[in-house]
């Protein structure tokens, strides 16, 4: 009787380490898909909001506002803009991704060209977040000289 | 009879029940995976597609810019516009397609292979009164999807 007990005591701990061993490994695969799945959908969402913000600043931009104005105008008004020769860098908020602060950033570069007939500017925007890449572009308009 | 002495589960219950959660996870994992992938594609497809019409946009600019000067040389040197402009050493990009009649110019660019911006300006520069404030209108700057050709070949699904 008591050689069945502990026989079948070894074999419930031998199931429960084989389990353990088993639930890591998977837990491990798991979470990393569940990360993968996290990160690509913060990439795509922001991707989607840079588009209409970028959208919105060209279209004021091409609409002779000030670059300033436009980005003060298109983003948060807690959204700190830090100005420096060559562009202006601009920390956006929680407008991106929903309760996460501080992870995407702007960088603005703005351009202008002059003819005899006209002078045009060139802004181009990038959007990074966690400093990659996510998604750029560049808008152009055209003022003739009156 | 035999009765059991014990009661509860047994050996490979937990096992099986683990199984199944581990397996139930999995696949809600790989399902989120395939759909955020899913949305990825889409809105790399988007941006891609926006930047590409910015980049027309921005040609599209440069062309009317060049044109502008042209039309500002001419406003200088008194020029109509009309056929003898191109003799007056008048020279507008290539690739426009000028009405003298209408007093048009229309250009097309390119955004991807199945759309393109059409541009089409109005000039306001007559032999009689030259206006240099108003030398041009923007009279259409419109993207215009091309319509898609059918092929003999695929006509025949209804036969």
């Amino acid at each position: 009787m008591k050689e069945k007990v502990s026989v079948r005591l070894t074999n419930v701990f031998i199931e429960i380490i084989i389990l353990t061993l088993f639930f890591a490994i998977a837990s491990a695969i798991i979470i990393k898909v569940y990360g993968n799945t996290i990160w690509i959908k913060n990439e795509s969402e922001i991707r989607n909001n840079s588009i209409i913000n970028s959208n919105s600043i060209i279209a004021l931009y091409k609409d002779n506002v000030n670059l300033d104005e436009a980005i003060k105008r298109v983003c948060k008004a807690n959204d700190q803009t830090v100005k420096n020769k060559e562009n202006r860098v601009v920390n956006l908020s929680n407008d991106m991704i929903a309760k996460k602060d501080g992870n995407v950033m702007l960088v603005v570069k703005e351009e202008d060209k002059s003819t005899k007939a006209g002078e045009y500017g060139i802004i181009s925007l990038k959007y990074y977040y966690r400093d990659k890449e996510i998604y750029s572009v560049d808008g152009r308009k055209y003022r003739r000289k009156i | 009879m035999k009765r059991k002495d014990t009661f509860g589960l047994g050996t490979g219950t937990i096992s099986i029940i683990m199984i199944f959660v581990i397996l139930c996870l999995t696949v809600i994992a790989i399902l989120s995976y395939v759909l955020c992938n899913k949305d990825n594609n889409m809105s790399n497809k988007k941006a891609s597609y926006v930047e590409q019409y910015y980049l027309a946009d921005g040609k599209a600019i440069d062309i009317l810019a060049r044109i502008d000067n042209e039309l500002y040389n001419m406003c200088e040197k008194k020029i109509s516009f009309s056929r003898g402009a191109y003799e007056k050493k008048v020279h507008f990009p290539e690739g426009l397609f000028i009405n003298y009649d209408k007093k048009e110019i229309r250009y097309r660019v390119s955004i991807t292979g199945k759309s393109y911006l059409d541009v089409v300006l109005k000039v306001n520069l007559d032999g009689k009164y030259i206006d240099e404030k108003e030398r041009y209108n923007i009279k259409k700057w419109m993207v215009v999807c091309k319509e898609e050709k059918v092929g003999k070949a695929n006509l025949n699904v209804f036969k």
